[in-house]
């Protein structure tokens, strides 16, 4: 895509991220149309398929209905035998405290939900999450998290209470520690935390266990990794189960942030119950732009299942973002290797299973991951702004442009061969009209607020 | 082989390609009307000149696959249950030789599948173990999108390799069977 094809999507009504006005949309759909129309009965798109427009309420073929079932509806999270609290309920009553406690950061201003912000589906808006300082990567939506066997953006952890440490720890993020996290929960939940987990450690015992710890493996000399290094092994052993009951518990409450039904579900279970109604549900131009999207658009290729996430990884060949930190992020490659010997991985110290066939069977070698990030879902993917892991687009239209185009090439690896084009015949506000079905209401009140 | 199992898979051949385009090895002679029941399926591209590819199977179906290898050295028959998209599971594969029917035993084996469509195949390391001579289970299977795969199952034992390629169409994830 050109210049001038790029420009289409800067136009201020398409830069509107709100809910889509179907008279907008069909008004550009018709513009869109005809321009194909003339291209074709010109002979001008000589390479174009000029396929006539997609008929919205056509008969779903048996392929295109089994690719619909799959889509929807969205289910409960799966048991999680590596942690046995997590579907209890005092476990996620501690979970939510500490999910929207500031105390468990550096300058106290910081808690998860700092970033995760319920309101918008749990992320921020920003390109880069901001916490004690910036960080590196934007922050993804918490919403459909359970569904992946790896988690962050690079797969370094795998598993939600796992994965809820690392921020913790994360020096732009939280900027925090495990033993002053620990001295915290001792501080502001004992009550809660002992009822479910049993006793704390003598964290009082100061020649012990002292205000700031953790291992700090690439800087040897900081002054958390020589505090954590003088304490004793069953001390060290002590805190870390600590630390580990604290992602345990937030994994219980991040497992009850299911979202209510979308208008996509809605319209997938009509048509399952060959409702003639069906057709009523959703706009013209996003019935047009879900077949697309499973369709000649390839979109469901990655983005599939319930969650519209393959959970796998992918080199885009992504554009380098301006705002980008120094450096090059390999994805995959490293994040393979890192969770393999995370201290708080499956099969590990801290899990409650030694039955860990995803990371078992992992290759932390495989050529593709170089360069690899994971797909992330598409479920409320209108309200969570900036797209890509760094930020690199504000709005659906520059995503569904940087896909009509590819441009560049891949800035470590190599694009996916998988990506292809999505043809220029296809109307990406069509796409852009369906994936606004697919925002789902917030997840019930009580798990929105401390 | 012997007779019983060229029957049944004759039989079974039968239903995803011919019987008469099926085999090389003269076992299309069997007649249609002594199949056993069709629980299980064999389409290879071995088995299978015409290289039409492995119809699609539902996820939790036993399906049966493999043939000759492409040396006409061994034997290979793979046994799995259809996986669902994005989601572990394992194969059972016995190596034969193809002249005599016997067992490989103790060989170098391994199983892989890849997408040569899209340039790769998966991010998993799977785990092979003889369970009997010539019998391999492999665990750590995973095919990571649906689409056009090849199983690959190769054997070097004695100084002699071979393998079989056996196209496999993966389906999207369905919660049940397909019906309109």
């Amino acid at each position: 895509m050109g210049p001038t094809a790029r420009s289409r999507w800067t136009r201020p009504a398409l830069r509107n991220r709100g809910s889509p006005d179907p008279q907008v949309l069909s008004r550009r759909t018709h513009r869109r149309g005809a321009r194909t129309a003339a291209a074709c009965g010109l002979g001008l798109a000589v390479l174009a398929s000029c396929a006539p427009r997609l008929d919205p309420d056509a008969p779903w073929s048996a392929s295109e209905f089994a690719l619909l079932r799959s889509l929807s509806p969205v289910a409960a999270p799966a048991p999680n035998a590596g942690n046995r609290f997590a579907d209890d309920p005092a476990a996620a009553a501690l979970g939510q405290a500490l999910f929207f406690d500031k105390g468990l950061s550096a300058n106290g201003q910081v808690a998860c939900a700092t970033c995760h912000q319920p309101a918008r589906r749990f992320t921020d808006g920003l390109r880069h999450a901001r916490g004690v300082g910036e960080a590196p990567a934007n922050a993804p939506t918490l919403l459909g998290a359970h569904s992946v066997p790896f988690l962050f953006r690079d797969g370094r952890k795998d598993s939600l209470w796992s994965q809820a440490l690392g921020p913790l720890e994360a020096e732009p993020e939280h900027g925090f520690d495990r033993m002053a996290a620990a001295h915290h929960v001792a501080a502001r939940h004992r009550q809660a935390y002992e009822a479910t987990f049993g006793p704390l450690p003598p964290l009082q015992d100061s020649t012990r266990f002292p205000a700031h710890a953790r291992p700090v493996p690439l800087d040897r000399g900081h002054p958390h990794d020589r505090a954590w290094q003088a304490m004793a092994h069953v001390d060290r052993a002590a805190v870390d189960r600590v630390f580990a009951h604290i992602g345990k518990a937030i994994e219980a409450y991040e497992r009850k942030l299911v979202p209510g039904p979308a208008p996509f579900d809605r319209y997938v279970a009509a048509v399952l119950r060959a409702d003639p109604a069906a057709a009523t549900l959703l706009p013209t131009a996003a019935r047009r732009g879900l077949r697309h999207f499973i369709g000649a658009a390839q979109c469901v290729t990655c983005h599939n299942g319930p969650w519209f996430t393959d959970g796998a990884f992918h080199n885009l060949g992504l554009p380098r973002a301006a705002h980008a930190p120094s450096g090059i992020d390999v994805g995959r490659s490293l994040g393979a290797q890192r969770v393999k010997e995370d201290a708080f991985r499956c099969g590990g110290l801290h899990s409650d299973t030694k039955d860990c066939p995803e990371l078992r069977f992992l290759n932390p070698r495989f050529a593709d991951f170089l360069g690899a990030f994971k797909t992330p879902s598409l479920r409320n993917v209108e309200t969570t702004a900036p797209y890509m892991h760094t930020g690199q687009f504000a709005t659906l239209a520059e995503v569904l442009a940087f896909y009509q185009s590819l441009p560049g090439t891949a800035e470590v690896g190599h694009r996916e061969l998988t990506l292809s084009l999505v043809a220029q015949d296809i109307d990406p506000v069509e796409i852009i009209a369906f994936l606004h079905t697919l925002t789902s209401p917030l997840p019930d009140a009580r798990w929105l607020h401390p | 082989m012997n007779a019983a199992a060229r029957l049944r898979i004759g039989a079974l051949a039968a239903v995803g390609c011919g019987m008469v385009a099926c085999y090389k090895d003269g076992s299309q002679k069997v007649a249609p009307a002594m199949a056993p029941p069709q629980a299980l399926r064999v389409d290879s591209p071995a088995l299978a000149p015409s290289g039409a590819p492995v119809a699609p199977a539902a996820a939790g179906e036993v399906r049966e696959v493999g043939g000759p290898g492409e040396r006409g050295t061994f034997r290979f028959v793979l046994r799995f249950t259809a996986p669902k998209v994005n989601e572990l599971f394992a194969v059972e594969t016995v190596v034969t030789d193809a002249a005599t029917h016997a067992p490989v035993p103790g060989a170098k084996f391994s199983l892989d599948a890849t997408m040569p469509e899209h340039g790769h195949g998966m991010m998993t390391q799977p785990e092979h173990r003889e369970l009997a001579p010539g019998r391999w289970r492999t665990e750590g299977m995973k095919l990571h999108m649906h689409g056009k795969w090849i199983v690959e199952a190769k054997a070097e034992a004695g100084g002699r390799t071979d393998i079989v390629r056996v196209p496999w169409d993966q389906p999207p994830a369905v919660a049940g069977p397909v019906q309109p």
